[in-house]
């Protein structure tokens, strides 16, 4: 899972790295948690001051801060830069109330299960392991917030066959 | 006129192409008879190993397809219990039991669970593609594997199929590598999804 030192890559090696499927996944999967981040931010602010949700929101949200830290991490190894986060991110929908936020953090884990599902896509036995348990780890957060589960976390609908 | 097969600067005479077809066909039941039958001869390459990932994966997704409806059986209304004790020695079937017991919410959870696994196993089925006259292995139970420690068939409690999850999640992520990716994918949620059930049967055993 290591890639060229960024020092001894060349200004060429960084261009075709920068546009290498392994970092365009691995650029979208820090996208998803820059997001999901954020989003964590808005969903605390809306839950009850000192209430379990309030502190497993606070611990969702660590987990998505290291998760950024760490694809940060693999990018640079690789010789590409991080995509730094937005200064505010749309939300999907008002969050005035604790349910609203407790469904806007399950879509929030469902996006970033969804952007993990980009790196198992890869041939790279190291970043496909690292995806796949980034998947799980996000489907747990969502059934936490949701109560349920989902028969195919971070799957879009097109992608299964009828 | 001279033979043209003996002349100087030619190769030394040997067996003619005649003879040479005779010998040939002459050793032929030889060398088949030394091959144990024609048909060692045919014998077609094995499937590709994702091929073998791809039903291995089915297998265990029909048996746990089993485990729930039998565990749902087992608490239905009139069930009392009985068939899930005496399969196995599970005895919570019906209502709270202890570590492994059960809360009204069983039957609903249980039902949830099974549907995600049937729509697990119909997208691995629809993945697999065999040929004509070869049997999958979701046609029959009899070759699905047992997915908790009392075996395919048995009633399973709420503890042995939470454990029966987690090994499922665990094993489909273990066989991610040298998969095609779109299959990948497909394993690497559906692991996913089987991770969730574990704290979603064990908050509704504990009637969250």
């Amino acid at each position: 899972m290591t890639g060229a030192s960024p020092s001894k890559s060349s200004g060429s090696e960084h261009a075709s790295a920068a546009s290498s499927p392994v970092i365009a996944a691995l650029q979208s999967a820090l996208a998803a948690e820059q997001a999901a981040s954020y989003g964590y931010g808005v969903v605390g602010a809306r839950l009850p001051q000192g209430s379990a949700d309030q502190a497993l929101a606070t611990a969702d949200w660590v987990s998505h801060m290291r998760a950024r830290d760490q694809l940060s991490a693999l990018i640079t190894a690789r010789g590409a830069t991080p995509v730094p986060a937005a200064v505010a991110y749309q939300l999907p929908g008002p969050v005035n109330t604790p349910a609203a936020a407790r469904t806007l953090a399950a879509t929030l884990e469902d996006r970033v299960a969804g952007a993990y599902l980009g790196l198992v896509a890869l041939p790279d036995s190291g970043l496909r392991s690292f995806g796949a348990q980034q998947v799980r780890a996000a489907a747990l957060r969502a059934e936490a917030w949701r109560g349920s589960t989902q028969a195919f976390p971070g799957l879009p609908s097109s992608s299964l066959q009828s | 006129m001279a033979d043209d097969r003996a002349g100087p600067g030619r190769a030394p005479a040997g067996p003619t192409r005649r003879a040479l077809l005779v010998v040939s066909a002459a050793a032929l039941p030889v060398l088949l008879t030394a091959c144990k039958g024609i048909q060692a001869l045919g014998t077609p390459p094995g499937p590709p190993a994702d091929v073998d990932v791809l039903r291995g994966a089915i297998a265990h997704e029909a048996a746990l397809v089993a485990d729930y409806t039998a565990a749902l059986a087992a608490r239905a209304p009139g069930a009392g219990g009985s068939g899930a004790s005496g399969a196995s020695g599970a005895s919570g079937a019906n209502g709270a039991n202890g570590a492994n017991g059960a809360s009204g919410r069983t039957p609903a959870a249980l039902a949830a669970v099974l549907s995600d696994h049937r729509q697990h196993l119909a997208q691995l089925t629809s993945r697999l593609v065999e040929p004509a006259g070869t049997r999958s292995p979701a046609a029959g139970h009899s070759s699905a594997p047992a997915s908790g420690p009392a075996g395919h068939g048995a009633v399973l409690t709420m503890a042995q199929l939470e454990a029966a999850e987690q090994a499922a999640s665990d094993r489909l992520i273990a066989q991610l590598g040298g998969l095609p990716p779109t299959l990948a994918q497909l394993f690497a949620s559906i692991a996913a999804s089987e991770a969730t059930h574990v704290p979603y049967l064990q908050a509704a055993r504990r009637g969250r």
